[in-house]
């Protein structure tokens, strides 16, 4: 599992996730990520899933955290480039609504 | 007549059989409980939690039982000891019987009645509800999960019960020994502290601690195993099962108080 | 031995169960083919629920009747029974649900013994699986306080928790309204599509079954009756088949003298003798 951390000019944190993410990725990564808030607090988080290969409910259930993690309000959480496998785990979840699907979606 | 005598015989055997099987499976038992002790899963707030069922729940009856013992053999004890004219005795008369004999005795066996036999009744529904096959399933070892933390709650308990026990029941022997019959309140402590000694306590402990494992053992292996020699997986499996803890597990108390104080004296 | 065809991921080869000497399967054979729906059907008491046990191994068997990706289920190890059992998900036919813990708890067990996840995470995930099974606001309740068809869904959420490769469930929707049972319906086929799992489900449900089975097998007094795609079975002539999908009760007692002779006489133990 491979996570890149950046920040925006306006302070947002970019999260860029690859590989697989699941019930045993998602401890170290929520750690690092909960460190990394802590030492540059952050109101706004936007999720990139194009990298993820595989996802779980903890993967889901990580990204929904994410949400608290940095304030909790619906505009400052942003999921991105979902691809059809991580779309469909978000579909399981009732929570397809709040992901941008597909790269051409894609905000950058 | 020679079919009876074939019937009396094999049925023998089979009495024979089961109890050697249930005594190898009992042994088996005990050993994979123990084993479960120092396996996955963290078993810290379970073993409060049993800790507190076991333990603190009980603290009203062994008072209880605890006071009315020390109460009645402050009465015995003056009327026997002050046939010899030694009533000063009283104190160590109550505190030997007790630290020595009948506070680890009779803690065992209220805890037996009070939490042997719910233990024994919740595991012996959650065999026949399968909720014991559901953690199998999950990969989860039921010895490891459900059995190991009270057996080690049953060892912390019951020593504090038995030490809660002798206390309890010291004072109830100095009211009536010495609030109500007048023997001499320095007497009655300055004997026990005279003749209690460090061997007279540790034997309580001893048993303490055996009698604790004894009565878990047999109240969660008869909870395990309801229902399972028959086949059938019934309430009626767990009512018997919690019949035959409760009778086991105090007989075996009994037993061993014996075998253990023959071998310490 | 034992080659896997392709796809199959469980092998089921002339099973045998016994209770006691009492015969209650018999020479039972089929495959599970990965990522798809097997469905089990048959009359109360045909031996379903013990094939189930059979198949996730509380019910010992004997060697060479069950393969798990072409591997002897009677011969694993503790070690890998319980590296099979990591990947399964078992709804039990009563639930099953530790009675002495809240709905929420029950789900977070495989989740807190297993993996190191964090708690708000654990807590996260368990209130997606409620939502899945339409349980959302029952978490604090005590299975007591839960009808016996919400027991039922909160077990299957409990199943769910580890997302489990296979998914073993014995009868879902018993005990369900036919909108929560179709909600379970469309629940099942997205965990395939969502997840590639493979179910196995267990049912009554004529309409349910032909909805999501991929694979059919019909099962009457211990042994398989039929099996194969849905299509084939809805067309199958044998008698039995039909009688079982157009749920003809089973005939009048056509032998009046054998049943006059159980009247009279307290009747035997049913059942297959071997
Ligand atoms: N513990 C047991 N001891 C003895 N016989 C059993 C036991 N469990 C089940 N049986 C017998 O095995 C047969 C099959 O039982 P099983 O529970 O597998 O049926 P089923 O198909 O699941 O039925 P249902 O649809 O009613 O759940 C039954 O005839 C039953 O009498
Ligand atoms: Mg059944």
């Amino acid at each position: 599992m491979e996570m890149r951390m950046d920040w925006d000019a306006d302070g947002a944190l970019r999260l860029a996730l690859q590989g697989r993410l699941d019930l045993e990725t998602v401890p170290d990564i929520r750690k690092r990520v909960l460190k990394a808030l802590k030492k540059k607090p952050s109101a706004q988080v936007a999720v990139d899933l194009s990298g993820i290969e595989r996802m779980d409910t903890a993967g889901v259930a990580f990204l929904v955290e994410l949400r608290n993690l940095v304030g909790g309000k619906a505009g400052d959480w942003r999921l991105e480039k979902a691809s059809g496998a991580v779309m469909k785990m978000l579909e399981l979840a009732r929570l397809d609504v709040l992901a941008d699907a597909g790269a051409d979606h894609g905000r950058d | 007549m020679e079919g009876l005598l074939l019937d009396v015989l094999s049925g023998l055997g089979r009495w024979t059989l089961g109890h050697v099987r249930g005594t190898g499976r009992a042994g088996i038992f005990l050993m994979h409980g123990v084993r479960g002790v120092f396996r996955k899963p963290k078993k810290f707030r379970a073993i409060l939690g049993h800790v507190h069922f076991i333990g603190t729940k009980s603290f009203f009856v062994i008072g209880f039982t605890a006071a009315f013992t020390g109460m009645v053999l402050g009465l015995q004890g003056y009327y026997t000891l002050s046939k010899f004219g030694s009533e000063g005795l009283l104190g160590a008369a109550v505190a030997l019987s007790l630290i020595r004999e009948l506070g680890p005795v009779l803690s065992a066996l209220m805890v037996t009645g009070r939490a042997g036999s719910a233990i024994c009744a919740e595991i012996g529904i959650m065999r026949i509800e399968e909720q014991i096959d559901a953690l199998e399933c999950m990969a989860i070892d039921p010895h490891a999960y459900l059995i190991a933390p009270r057996f080690v709650a049953s060892l912390v308990a019951m020593p504090l019960l038995t030490a809660f026990f002798d206390v309890v029941g010291i004072a109830g022997g100095y009211l009536v020994g010495v609030s109500l019959l007048g023997v001499n309140p320095g007497a009655y402590l300055d004997g026990m502290q005279k003749s209690v000694e460090w061997l007279d306590v540790y034997m309580g402990l001893v048993k303490s601690f055996i009698f604790a494992m004894l009565f878990i053992w047999i109240c969660t292996y008869k909870g395990y195993f309801a229902g399972v020699d028959r086949g059938s997986f019934g309430p009626e499996d767990v009512g018997r099962a919690t019949t035959d803890a409760v009778v086991v597990s105090s007989v075996a108390i009994l037993v061993s108080d014996y075998v253990v104080t023959s071998l310490l004296l | 031995m034992a080659e896997t065809e392709a796809g199959a991921i469980i092998q089921v080869k002339s099973l045998n169960s016994f209770y006691g000497q009492r015969r209650v399967l018999q020479d039972i054979s089929f495959e599970v083919p990965a990522g798809k729906v097997t469905v089990i059907m048959g009359v109360s008491g045909c031996g379903k629920s013990t094939l189930l046990r059979h198949l996730i191994g509380l019910k010992p068997t004997d060697p060479g009747q069950i393969f798990v990706e072409g591997r002897d289920l009677a011969g694993f190890d503790a070690r890998q029974m319980e590296a099979f059992r990591k990947r399964i998900g078992v709804l039990f036919q009563a639930g099953a649900l530790f009675n002495s813990m809240s709905v929420r708890d029950n789900i977070a067990v495989p989740l807190r013994v297993h993996t190191r996840l964090a708690e708000p995470t654990i807590s996260i995930m368990v209130r997606i699986k409620l939502h899945q099974v339409g349980l959302t606001r029952f978490g604090d309740y005590m299975p007591s306080q839960l009808s016996g068809g919400m027991r039922k869904r909160a077990g299957l959420a409990r199943a769910l928790a580890m997302d489990p490769e296979m998914l073993f469930v014995d009868e879902p929707s018993s005990g369900l309204d036919p909108i929560t049972a179709a909600g379970l319906d469309d629940l099942i086929l997205e965990l395939r599509e969502a997840m590639g799992m493979t179910l196995i489900v267990v049912t009554h449900e004529l309409e349910s079954a032909f909805r999501i089975a991929d694979q059919l097998i019909v099962l009457d007094q211990g042994r398989v009756l039929a099996a194969g795609m849905p299509e084939s079975i809805r067309e199958s002539r044998d008698e039995r088949v039909v009688q079982f999908l157009t749920r003809r009760a089973d005939e009048r007692t056509r032998d009046q003298e054998g049943y006059l002779s159980d009247l009279l006489t307290g009747g035997r133990k049913v059942g297959v003798h071997p």
